[in-house]
């Protein structure tokens, strides 16, 4: 071991100079377009090691290894293990760093740069793969004498996240990250400053910043606004202006001098460490180092913000009351719990994107029912929602495990419930929060139960806050749940939990949450109570209410404090949603009276109207059955529009908006039949997009018209192997097997499954679409049918179930 | 390379195309409801996409069932064809970004009526970003009396789907625009698009000679749905 001080000691205390280009010099070094420049570190050491050198005599502290691209996947192909690559990187800067004049001032910088395949939900590279390959490169990295590793030019936080935690868990090394982001201040993947530095904070890694993507000039509102944000140290590494082409070869033309006049007035917002990217040389460094050498850095002061995030943006607690949805809970309710049984996850998301259609801007995530396996349903729900919507999640478990395994899962920084006063509480969850970042719910009651008193009750909180510091978190990640109990048990119950609201913020400086509708158990009309008591917790400095944004009276509660708080400029939010004409409430009321049919209704393609239909029907004297109105109305009503759609006088947006008029009308029977039995399938049929293709709306579609005809849809999602499709045929006994693939590559995966199944399970029917196939080629490659569109797949399913 | 006119080519977007896109085969025909969906979409389509694109010029030399661009030899009877007269050829990719895939994903699960519009607007989007950003390279190629021939894509012809990694490797695509291939063989994002384009000397047939016309007339696919006639 040297006796070289950890690269961490220096932040704060001098500025860190970090090298320049490695592709430019490389390029003027010979290197071909589409040759590998890891290879180099094997094949010519010398060239590299020359490259660390000029850094070093520039003047730098730290040079970057040759190794941007040393991932399994692009090493192996070139026929290279990741190990003897990096190690042969390493090597490379070793010598330069040995033939330096001070080498025990100079560091060595593991580089890992993006692995260039997008993570699922976005691609199809899973999260685990991505931290194996990480894991791989940091492991050889530490092993052949890094002293730190830089993760840099990544351009979404999920594999930023992936990266950070393979580092972290399986070396020693400090870890030091930059983004690449755009002039409009965005990840190629959408996420803003906020969001990466919520991420990287919740991370706790040891600087962060951005490199690549533009010049220092156009990239300076960008890293002030993420000096404005950020409580870490940071690192900021542009390119020398931007690309520019000439005979097929990029360059940058910002010269050294310019690039270090524009350095020096970035390092006034107080950088700790600076180097370049593209089109940077020694040069540029060495001025660079001239201009800025006598800048001395300073630690970020903690801006105490309580931020959270999505992968796309964060939310700032504390500054105005914010909205988290209660929805997405089984507890007392039936239909959501028949999902989660039945593994419905569409159900489960469909209630998510109404919460954000309703304005909320966190959604709480519990899944915890008796009989499920809890860690693997809420890590799968984490990753299916996080795949559809933007909003940051409240991951709500008292499960240690499923807290842990939806935490790694998560894409960005979350809201965690909940922490208590309990020790073994604190003991199970502040590693966790520490680890994978988070804020924290801390519910105020402790060992001893639920004190009585506001006094009491705040103190629990003050040692929760304590506790948590001892872990490393600070207590701008905690927010406390002042306890909402239930009226009507406990006459002083509310008056507690307001009291306790109004102190915590108060005499704590934290933020604060509460469940606002336990207030209501065992009261008739609890909305009215609920949204009494929302108001006067907003009043009393509520930050987070967790209340159904789908309830009008939650919401008015929520408008008119917003409007009379100050929060709503000019009321314009609250002039924005009630001076609207008509509603689709009052339309639906109106279709109602004006005696439309049911029928009619869902020809039309008219939800909500469809919905209030159903339910007028069935609150009259002599209610029909639910199944005559499913065989008289629904029914004819679909087959007229099917009809339609077959001769081409009905297209494709106007079938789907009759199957989801008619959809809405079943979930409202659905609710009514829910758990009599009465509720028939036709059958039930797996709908998959085959191996390697990710184009899956066509098979969407065909969902949506088969669970309209009552057929049991299993969807297995897309790029989905042959295996997996006869697993589940053995499992659930199908009868029949829909498969979709788009491309001409991916009809070959198409046979394969056909063939397979044909093996394996020779009494399945296979159905098959998509936009290359013709039904002779569907023929030639052993499927049941060609289906040319979902209709088509409709009339498929009914003729081999015989209904 | 972002577009920095940020998404100025929304307004180009015809709407009849949208729909065309999500089998809507006459919009005449289509009540006003769905014609005002899609216009939504194309609003919620543009203010969601990041669109970027990059282009390279490179060298070529082209035999007879095969092209040799900058060195690199992709083996292409059609591409061949295609870049007949041509010296030198532009590679292409263009993407909406990611963001757009998540919007599509989202009403994927609640209403697919809409998604389809989305998907459908989105497609001609990208066409459209295609289209405008290729007559920018186009009017600075014709200072130097140089004409571009139409996009022509992996997929077209016998110009197999698995040399758009080539093509992508060359250009860098996920340094510079995001694009990445998956283990498939796909772009992800979805609406993604890469391309050879021919530069030649000789003034290109249709519109202003301009590379962004024509483009079904020389496709073989003569029974596909989405051909203009």
């Amino acid at each position: 071991m040297s006796d070289r001080k950890p690269i961490t000691a220096f932040l704060g205390q001098e500025m860190i100079f970090f090298d320049g280009g490695m592709g430019t010099m490389l390029q003027s070094a010979g290197l071909k377009a589409g040759e590998l420049p890891e290879l180099l570190n094997l094949r010519q050491p010398e060239i590299i090691t020359d490259i660390h050198r000029q850094y070093y005599d520039a003047g730098c502290h730290v040079v970057t290894t040759n190794t941007f691209g040393a991932n399994r996947g692009k090493m192996e192909a070139a026929g290279y293990s990741v190990e003897e690559i990096v190690t042969a990187a390493i090597n490379c800067a070793v010598a330069a760093r040995e033939a330096s004049d001070t080498p025990e001032k100079k560091y060595i910088a593991m580089d890992i740069g993006p692995i260039g395949r997008l993570i699922e939900p976005m691609g199809d590279l899973s999260f685990e793969e991505a931290y194996d390959v990480f894991a791989e490169m940091a492991v050889s990295g530490e092993k052949a004498g890094a002293d730190l590793a830089i993760i840099e030019t990544m351009g979404a936080t999920y594999e930023v996240k992936a990266a950070v935690l393979a580092v972290k868990e399986n070396t020693s090394l400090p870890v030091f990250v930059t983004c690449t982001f755009d002039e409009r201040g965005k990840l190629f993947t959408g996420a803003d400053v906020a969001a990466v530095v919520a991420l990287l904070e919740g991370l706790r890694v040891d600087a962060m910043g951005m490199n690549c993507g533009l010049g220092p000039d156009e990239l300076y509102p960008v890293i002030r606004q993420m000096a404005s944000l950020s409580s870490l140290p940071l690192l900021f590494s542009p390119n020398a202006g931007l690309p520019k082409q000439k005979d097929g070869v990029t360059y940058y033309d910002v010269a050294p001098s310019d690039y270090a006049r524009s350095m020096r007035r970035a390092a006034s917002l107080g950088l700790c460490a600076m180097g370049g990217c593209c089109g940077t040389t020694p040069e540029h460094i060495r001025e660079m180092i001239a201009r800025c050498g006598d800048v001395k850095p300073a630690l970020p002061a903690d801006k105490g913000i309580t931020m959270i995030s999505s992968y796309t943006h964060a939310v700032t607690i504390g500054q105005e009351p914010l909205i988290v949805g209660e929805r997405i809970n089984p507890t007392g309710k039936k239909r959501f719990k028949e999902a989660l049984k039945a593994n419905d996850i569409s159900y489960i998301l469909g209630e998510g994107i109404a919460q954000q259609d309703a304005g909320a801007q966190i959604l709480d995530v519990n899944v915890g029912m008796p009989g499920i396996d809890e860690p693997a349903v809420l890590e799968q729900t984490v990753k299916k929602l996080q795949g559809v919507l933007d909003l940051p999640l409240q991951i709500d478990t008292s499960h240690p495990e499923a807290m842990e395994r939806a935490l790694r899962a998560y894409n960005g920084k979350p809201l965690i419930n909940s922490v208590s006063g309990k020790e073994e509480s604190m003991r199970a969850v502040f590693p966790l929060v520490k680890k994978y970042g988070g804020t924290v719910v801390g519910l105020a009651l402790d060992d001893t139960g639920i004190p009585a008193t506001a006094e009491e009750r705040v103190a629990v909180a003050a040692k929760i806050i304590s506790v948590a510091a001892e872990y490393g978190i600070d207590k701008k990640d905690i927010v406390i749940d002042g306890l909402t109990l239930t009226v009507s048990a406990e006459p002083e119950a509310a008056k507690v939990t307001l009291e306790t609201i109004r102190r915590v913020k108060q005499e704590l400086g934290v933020c604060t949450t509460l469940g606002v509708s336990n207030v209501s158990f065992g009261l008739p009309r609890r909305e009215m109570i609920n949204a009494a008591f929302y108001t006067a917790a907003l009043t009393a400095g509520l930050d987070c209410g967790i209340i159904n944004p789908k309830s009008e009276a939650m919401m008015n509660a929520y408008y008119s404090y917003r409007a009379l708080s100050g929060f709503d400029e000019g009321c314009g939010d609250y002039i924005a949603r009630y001076s609207a004409s008509m509603d689709d409430a009052t339309a639906a009321k109106s279709a109602v009276s004006s005696g439309m049919t049911l029928k009619a209704a869902i020809v039309a393609g008219l939800g909500e109207q469809a919905a209030a239909l159903v339910r007028e029907a069935l609150s009259g004297e002599n209610p029909p059955a639910p199944m005559t109105l499913i065989q008289e109305e629904l029914i004819p009503a679909l087959n007229e529009v099917g009809e339609g759609f077959e001769k081409g006088t009905v297209f494709l947006p106007q079938l789907l908006m009759s199957a989801e008029a008619a959809k809405a009308a079943f979930d409202v029977l659905k609710e009514l039949l829910a758990g009599d039995g009465s509720e028939q399938k036709l059958g039930r049929v797996i709908l998959a997009t085959v191996k390697d293709d990710i184009h899956d709306i066509g098979k969407n579609i065909v969902k949506v018209l088969l669970e309209n005809y009552r057929f049991d849809v299993l969807d297995l999602g897309r790029d989905v192997p042959p295996e997996v499709i006869l697993e589940n045929v053995r499992k659930h006994h199908i009868k029949a097997v829909g498969l979709s693939a788009l491309m001409t590559t991916t009809v070959v995966r198409m046979a394969e499954t056909i063939a397979l199944l044909r093996k394996e399970a020779p009494e399945v029917r296979i159905f098959v679409g998509g936009a290359v196939l013709t039904e002779e080629y569907a023929m030639q490659i052993g499927a049941d049918a060609y289906c040319r569109d979902a209709m088509a797949s409709v009339r498929y399913c009914r003729k081999i179930f015989d209904c | 390379m972002t577009d920095r006119q940020c998404n100025s080519f929304i307004g180009d977007v015809d709407v009849r195309e949208v729909l065309r896109y999500a089998g809507v085969k006459n919009a005449d025909l289509c009540g006003e409801d769905i014609r005002q969906s899609a216009l939504r979409a194309i609003r919620e389509v543009g203010e969601t996409a990041s669109p970027r694109h990059i282009a390279c010029e490179c060298t070529l030399l082209t035999e007879e069932n095969c092209c040799v661009i900058d060195g690199i030899s992709i083996v292409s009877r059609d591409l061949a064809a295609h870049l007949q007269g041509c010296e030198k050829v532009l590679l292409f990719a263009a993407t909406l970004g990611s963001s757009v895939d998540l919007l599509i994903a989202r009403y994927s699960a609640v209403r697919m009526s809409y998604a389809v519009l989305l998907q459908a607007a989105a497609a001609a989007m990208t066409e459209q970003y295609c289209d405008n950003v290729c007559q920018t390279l186009e009017a600075s190629y014709q200072k130097e009396g140089c004409w571009l021939k139409p996009r022509y894509s992996p997929g077209y012809g016998d110009f197999s789907l698995e040399s758009q990694t080539i093509l992508l490797d060359r250009l860098n695509a996920y340094k510079y625009a995001g694009i990445t291939v998956s283990g498939g063989g796909q772009m992800t994002p979805m609406k993604s698009v890469s391309a050879v384009i021919g530069i030649t000397r000789q003034r290109q047939r249709g519109q202003n000679g301009s590379c962004a016309s024509g483009k079904c007339a020389n496709c073989s696919h003569t029974t596909c749905a989405f051909r203009r006639t």
